[in-house]
C-alpha cells in the first residue's frame, strides 16, 4: 500500500509537469525517476557524429567516427582507429590514444591500451595501469575487473578493494553486487564480505526498490530476494531484470511484463521486448516497432514507430528509424515529438 | 500525457484556419433557417465527401465545413468524430475531426475507427489497441485483433487465432477460445464451436449450446437461426418462436419488424410472424430507424414501416442511415440523402 502510494505520488509529479518531471533536487525516494543530467548527446550527420544539445541545435560539428553518450560532461568518441573523450562542443578532454573506451559512470572510466584494460580520470590521468584483461564501467564508486578468469574489483581511487576471485561481477547497486563464486552465486559488499541471503544458480542486481531477481538451486524458476535474504516474491518467471524506477521486467511464456515491488502488473507480459524504466518511460516493442509506455499506468504514450529504442536521459531518448544502409538516428521528447529528426 | 494533449491542442490551433471553410455568417442555399440541426451524439457528426476531386466533410446539412487537402482517406464518423488519413512524410497518421471541422488529436496508426462507446480502436505495427476520444492509449497495442466496443464488450485476440471478450478497464474478461465469435447484442454473443452456432453471455458463459448450422445475432430480442436448410426465429430462452414456421432466408427485427424470404421475393413480417409489408423485393435489410434498405430489380432504395419507398430506387448501392443520412450511390460516385429521401449531398 506504501508503495502504491509512492508510485501515485510520482505518478502526480509525473503528469503535473510534462517535460520531465522528475528534478536532480528532489530528495531521492527509492524506486523513484530521476532526471538525469545531460549536457549534449550525440547526433550523425553524412555518417560523421557531432553533438546537440537539449533543444536539437548541433553545439559540435560532426567529425567523429563514432560519438557515444554523454557521462560525466564527456563522451567517448572514436577518431580513425582510436578512442578518446570529447566535451560537448566537440573539443577532446582526453586526447584519442586508447583502442577502446567506456563511459565515465563514476571518477574513472574503463579504457584499453595495447597492453590490457585500465581506467583513466577525468583528467586523463591512466590512474589503473593497463594490466587487465577486462574491465566494466563504475557503479557506486566500485568497478569490477578481470585478471585471467578471475574478477575482482577497484574503487574510485584506482586500489584493488577485492582481489580477483569470481567467476562473474555485477555492478554495485544499494551497496551490494552480485557475484559468482565456486558455489553459486552470492551478494556481497565492498568490503567482500557477504551481505545477505544464501547461493544461488544466477542472481541479477540488487536494484532500486531493494529486491534481486534470483534463481534458486535446481529450479527454473526466478524469485526475488530482499535484504534479509528472504525470498520477498515468491514467483515462476522464466527470467527476471533487475528493478529500475520500481518496476521490473519478467518473462512469461516468452513474453516480457512489468511488476512493482509487490508483484503486482504494470504491465501483463505481452511484450515482445522491452528497456527498462528510465524517467518514468520504458521503451517497449508489441510486434516489430518500440514505443515507450509511462510509468503511471503502464500504457503507451506515443504510437509505436521506431526500429530501435533508447532509454530516455535527460528529457529526451534516442531512437532509430529505418534499417539497414538506411537506419537513421533521432532523438524525441517525452510526447514523441523530435527533438532531432532521424539522420544518418 | 498532458503534453501529448497540448500538443493536439496546438495542432488543431494552427490547422483549424486552415482547414475550416464555412463560417456562421454564411448560410448557404440548402441549409435551414433555423441552422443546421443538433449532431446525434451517437452518430457521425461530419460525412466524408468528394468536392472537385479532393475530400472534404460535410454536415448534416450538405454544407461542406472542412476541406482535407492532402488527405488520402476518410473512415465513416462516430460519436462526433470523423477520422481522416494523410501522410505526415514518414509515415501514415489520422485526424480526427469534431463537428466544428477541427481536428481534435493526431495519431499514427495504419487503420482506425470511429469512436464506439468512447473507445477508438486502432491498428498499427500488425496490433491493435485502443485509445480515447483524446488520442491516449487506454489499452496497449498488443491485440493481434480487436473489434471496437459494443456493450461495454469488445471482441479480441490475444494469441493468434482465438476471440475472446475484453472490458473497459482492458481486461479480458472471457478467455479467448472461439474462432468465430460476433458482438454482444442484448447481453448474448454468437459463437461457432465444431461449425455449429450457440450464444454466449458477456461472461462467456454458455446460454444456448452450439446446435445451429447457421445463426445470426439478436435483435430485437430475437435471433435467426438455421436448421438444416430452413431459418427460423428463436428467443433468449432458446425457445422457437412462430410455431412450425420457417424460411428460406431471415434478417434481424427492428422496430418489431424483419425481412424473411419464403419464395424469390422478401418480404417482411412481425414477431408473431405476420406478413406486414409483402413479398416485392429482390433484397432487403433490416429496419434502422423506422427505414430499410430495399433492393428492386438492380436498384436500390428505402422504405418505410408500411412499405411505401423514400424515392424511387435509383441507386447501385446504399448504406444504412446514420446521423439522420445515408450514403448512397450512382455509378461509382457516393452522395447522401435525408430521411424525406432527398438529397443533402448529389452523387459526384
Amino acid at each position: 500500500m506504501r508503495c502504491l502510494s509512492l508510485f501515485l505520488l510520482a505518478a502526480v509529479a509525473l503528469s503535473a509537469c510534462d517535460s520531465a518531471a522528475p528534478s536532480p533536487d528532489d530528495p531521492v525516494v527509492p524506486g523513484t525517476p530521476v532526471l538525469q543530467d545531460v549536457s549534449a548527446y550525440p547526433v550523425r550527420v553524412d555518417s560523421l557524429w557531432g553533438f546537440m544539445d537539449a533543444e536539437g541545435r548541433l553545439v559540435a560539428a560532426p567529425r567523429f567516427a563514432f560519438a557515444d553518450e554523454m557521462y560525466g560532461g564527456v563522451a567517448a568518441v572514436q577518431e580513425g582507429a582510436l578512442w578518446g573523450y570529447a566535451r560537448p562542443d566537440g573539443s577532446l578532454a582526453i586526447p584519442a590514444t586508447y583502442r577502446a573506451a567506456g563511459r565515465f559512470t563514476g571518477a574513472l572510466a574503463p579504457v584499453r591500451t595495447d597492453d590490457g584494460w585500465g581506467y583513466v580520470d577525468a583528467a586523463g590521468t591512466l590512474v589503473v595501469p593497463a594490466t587487465y584483461d577486462g574491465a566494466l564501467e563504475m557503479a557506486e564508486g566500485y568497478a569490477a575487473v578481470r585478471q585471467g578468469v578471475l574478477w575482482g574489483y577497484v574503487d574510485a581511487a584506482g586500489a584493488v578493494v577485492i582481489e580477483p576471485q569470481y567467476a562473474a561481477a555485477g555492478p554495485f547497486s544499494n551497496g551490494v553486487a552480485a557475484v559468482q563464486t565456486a558455489d553459486g552465486w552470492r551478494f556481497i559488499r565492498p568490503s567482500g564480505e557477504v551481505a545477505f541471503g544464501a547461493t544461488y544458480a544466477e542472481a541479477r542486481a540488487f536494484a532500486d526498490v531493494g529486491l534481486a531477481p534470483v534463481r534458486e538451486p535446481g529450479s527454473d524458476a526466478w524469485k526475488f530476494v530482499d535484504a534479509s535474504g528472504a525470498i520477498s516474491l515468491n514467483t515462476t518467471y522464466a527470467s527476471a531484470e533487475a528493478f529500475s524506477e520500481g518496476f521490473a521486467r519478467v518473462v512469461e511464456d516468452g513474453r516480457t511484463g512489468f511488476i512493482g515491488a509487490d508483484g503486482s502488473f504494470l504491465v501483463v507480459p505481452k511484450l515482445a521486448e522491452a528497456g527498462p524504466f528510465s524517467e518514468g518511460l520504458a521503451a517497449v516493442r508489441f510486434n516489430s516497432r518500440w514505443t515507450y509506455i509511462g510509468r503511471a499506468d503502464g500504457l503507451v504514450v506515443m504510437s509505436p514507430l521506431f526500429s530501435s529504442a533508447g532509454p530516455f536521459r535527460g528529457g529526451l531518448a534516442q531512437v532509430t528509424t529505418g534499417s539497414g544502409d538506411n537506419l537513421k538516428t533521432g532523438y524525441i521528447d517525452r510526447s514523441g515529438a523530435y527533438v532531432w529528426q532521424p539522420t544518418r | 500525457m498532458r503534453a501529448f494533449r497540448l500538443r493536439a491542442a496546438a495542432l488543431a490551433l494552427v490547422l483549424s484556419p486552415l482547414l475550416v471553410q464555412g463560417c456562421d455568417s454564411t448560410v448557404g442555399p440548402g441549409t435551414p433557417p433555423d441552422g443546421p440541426a443538433a449532431p446525434a451524439p451517437s452518430g457521425p457528426a461530419l460525412f466524408p465527401v468528394m468536392q472537385d476531386g479532393t475530400r472534404a466533410l460535410m454536415d448534416a446539412t450538405g454544407r461542406v465545413v472542412v476541406t482535407l487537402e492532402g488527405y488520402s482517406a476518410t473512415r465513416p464518423g462516430g460519436e462526433g468524430l470523423t477520422p481522416a488519413r494523410k501522410w505526415d512524410g514518414q509515415r501514415n497518421v489520422w485526424d480526427f475531426f469534431d463537428a466544428s471541422g477541427t481536428p481534435v488529436f493526431r495519431i499514427a496508426a495504419d487503420e482506425v475507427d470511429a469512436p464506439r462507446q468512447g473507445l477508438i480502436r486502432i491498428r498499427i505495427d500488425g496490433r491493435s489497441g485502443f485509445v480515447d476520444p483524446i488520442g491516449r492509449f487506454i489499452v496497449n497495442p498488443y491485440l493481434y485483433d480487436a473489434r471496437s466496443f459494443q456493450e461495454d464488450h469488445a471482441r479480441v485476440k490475444t494469441t493468434g487465432s482465438r476471440w475472446g471478450f475484453m472490458d473497459r478497464s482492458g481486461r479480458v474478461v472471457v478467455d479467448p477460445q472461439w474462432s468465430d465469435l460476433a458482438d454482444l447484442s442484448g447481453g448474448r454473443a454468437r459463437f461457432r464451436s465444431n461449425d455449429l452456432y450457440g450464444y454466449i453471455s458477456a461472461t462467456g458463459e454458455e446460454l444456448i449450446p452450439a446446435v445451429y448450422a447457421d445463426a445470426r445475432s439478436f435483435a430485437g430480442g430475437l435471433a435467426a437461426v438455421r436448421e438444416g436448410q430452413r431459418w427460423f426465429y428463436i428467443d433468449g430462452q432458446n425457445a422457437r418462436t412462430m410455431g412450425s414456421t420457417t424460411f428460406i432466408s431471415a434478417g434481424d427485427f427492428s422496430d418489431g419488424l424483419a425481412p424473411v424470404r419464403t419464395e424469390n421475393l422478401w418480404e417482411y413480417i412481425d414477431a408473431a410472424g405476420a406478413r406486414v409489408i409483402g413479398p416485392q423485393f429482390d433484397e432487403a435489410r433490416a429496419f434502422v430507424d423506422g427505414l430499410a434498405a430495399v433492393r428492386i430489380g438492380s436498384a436500390w432504395t428505402f422504405i418505410d414501416r408500411a412499405g411505401t419507398p423514400i424515392r424511387p430506387p435509383e441507386f447501385d448501392e446504399v448504406a444504412d442511415f446514420e446521423g439522420g443520412l445515408a450514403a448512397v450511390q450512382v455509378n461509382g460516385a457516393t452522395g447522401y440523402i435525408d430521411r424525406s429521401g432527398a438529397y443533402v449531398w448529389i452523387p459526384r
